[in-house]
């Protein structure tokens, strides 16, 4: 089968390698429909996370048709349009069972990796490294997916395969930073990329009642599909002092929940930023928390931060003090998808939550360097490159 | 030319720091002492664990060279189940068998969660050109062997 793999730091090739099977009785063959860039997969490209080898298949967030079927699966047939989730777990550990499924014990057969980085291990994801599981990714023709009862769902009829593909990943991961955030009716919340992840969060934050709903990001057409097609208002953090924005806004009190959806390889245009900038490349840090440091520091007294972008190690000049004596709660998570899908799904059938939008460039799977290029350079108003195997 | 250098300088500082920080770890969480117990944790009971007392297959092949134990975990969590190999068994370090216990216990607990053990081998993949992250990660599953720590 055709399949977009890695070749080396910002190096993409589309190739012919071996079709997946079914080595398990659990497990799926999805024929692959649709599969979306990410900006986290830009951490792999640039090398960031160094946990890659050169064949690797990338991609984690698609939507496809079952064409073959494990002994042991109950929940899926032949022809079966589904979305599946970007973390692979089991069900039926500890973490599955209080629906922390990214944290599952039992999908991640490389844990030496993680468990020396992190102390523990995670669970395991498609396309995104040796540290989490060495999965083959969904840039593909076809896709292995162990766990399907868990992790795909079937695709409503009314629902598209256009909107479905991001009930994979973008969408439930930004509905869990505002779950787990704790948003409440009549809260503020700032929300830090205008990403699909951080359009996602801030769709969610609106329909779980937040009164009032501010994506911050520099790019003008990101923030303009924010405006027009997720119901929040904006700040461009170029062109205005954010956390003076945000004071002025709130009667001085500041957001009562901020969710980071930007990640390691964050932009900013104060010091901050090259400072951070010279410490990433010299390797003296590996991720840039630039934006993770403005959310602390804007958040509420009391309030929550959700950091949703990925990182990958340490950080430098972490405000601490501020979390401890504002009383802030921090929390983070790679996603917990399976807990959200249907829900999301239901959403999505009803026309609650419309994402279309954001497959801005559409294209076959043998562009799929073309496609990384536009989107991780930003070309032509890009928010997100999708690839149709 | 001074600029490369100090990204070279920088990056060689990185990597011998990050080294110690591994090696470290490793030796605090090794295992490799016979008399520690590697756990893992199954969200069952013991009765589901071993029915009969018969421990799960990959533990089971691990013959007499080992102790295993089953405690109740606190709260809701199950059971605690553990291995460590005998001490003093002729012609076996405790290093020769410190990754197989790992593996051991991560393939039951999966077994016992799961139903079946997650295989994951053949994975599809396309040429392996040699990339120097993809050396980092060949020099660390080598040094893994499949158990939990570098």
């Amino acid at each position: 089968m055709k399949a977009l793999t890695w070749r080396g730091i910002n190096s993409l090739d589309v190739e012919t390698i071996d079709d997946p099977a079914i080595l398990n009785g659990h497990d799926v063959i999805v024929k692959v429909e649709l599969t979306v860039t990410c900006g986290s997969d830009l951490h792999l490209l640039g090398g960031y996370i160094p946990t890659m080898r050169g064949g690797d298949v990338l991609g984690h967030e698609f939507v496809g048709e079952v064409v073959e079927v494990g002994s042991s699966v109950s929940k899926h047939r032949i022809g079966d349009r589904v979305v599946v989730c970007s973390f692979i777990a089991c069900g039926n550990c500890w973490f599955c069972k209080h629906e922390l499924y990214s944290l599952c014990d039992n999908g991640n057969n490389n844990d030496a990796i993680p468990e020396t980085l992190w102390g523990y291990a995670p669970g395991g994801c498609f396309g995104y490294s040796h540290a989490m599981g060495g999965w083959t990714g969904s840039h593909a023709e076809y896709i292995r997916v162990p766990y399907a009862d868990i992790g795909a769902f079937k695709v409503p009829d009314g629902v598209s395969s256009e909107r479905a593909l991001f009930a994979s990943d973008s969408a439930p991961t930004g509905w869990m930073g505002a779950d787990l955030g704790g948003v409440q009716p009549g809260d503020v919340v700032a929300v830090w990329g205008a990403g699909a992840v951080g359009q996602m969060a801030a769709r969610a934050a609106v329909l779980l009642g937040a009164e009032r709903v501010l994506v911050i990001d520099r790019y003008q057409y990101r923030l303009d599909q924010v405006e027009t097609h997720i119901a929040a208002d904006t700040l461009d953090y170029t062109k205005t002092s954010v956390l003076a924005e945000l004071k002025e806004m709130t009667g001085g009190r500041g957001p009562d929940v901020c969710i980071e959806a930007v990640g390691m390889e964050a932009h900013s245009t104060g010091p901050d930023y090259l400072y951070d900038q010279v410490k990433q490349q010299l390797r003296l840090q590996t991720d840039r928390p630039t934006a993770v440091r403005e959310a602390i520091t804007a958040c509420r007294k009391g309030g929550s931060v959700f950091v949703l972008g990925v990182f990958g190690g340490l950080v430098d000049k972490f405000p601490l003090g501020t979390v401890m004596n504002n009383g802030l709660t921090l929390r983070s998570a790679q996603q917990h998808g399976q807990r959200y899908v249907p829900m999301l799904l239901e959403r999505m059938a009803a026309g609650e939550l419309k994402t279309e939008h954001l497959a801005t460039h559409v294209m076959p799977l043998d562009e799929g360097p073309k496609g990384y290029d536009i989107f991780k350079n930003k070309k032509d108003n890009c928010v997100r490159a999708v690839f149709r195997p | 030319m001074r600029g490369k250098l100090v990204i070279v300088g920088g990056a060689v500082a990185a990597v011998v720091v990050g080294k110690r920080v591994v090696d470290a770890r490793t030796r605090q969480a090794s295992h490799s002492d016979r008399s520690r117990w590697n756990s893992v944790t199954v969200d069952l009971s013991p009765d589901e664990i071993a029915p009969g007392g018969v421990y799960p297959q990959p533990l089971v092949d691990l013959g007499d060279v080992v102790d295993i134990r089953m405690i109740p975990a606190p709260g809701s969590w199950g059971t605690e189940l553990g291995a460590r190999p005998k001490p003093e068994v002729p012609g076996i370090s405790a290093g020769d068998l410190r990754q197989d216990v790992r593996r051991a216990l991560r393939q039951s607990k999966t077994l016992l969660e799961a139903g079946e053990i997650l295989r994951d081998q053949p994975m599809p993949h396309g040429k392996r050109p040699s990339t120097p992250t993809g050396r980092l990660v060949d020099e660390w599953e080598k040094r893994a062997q499949g158990g939990g720590f570098l």
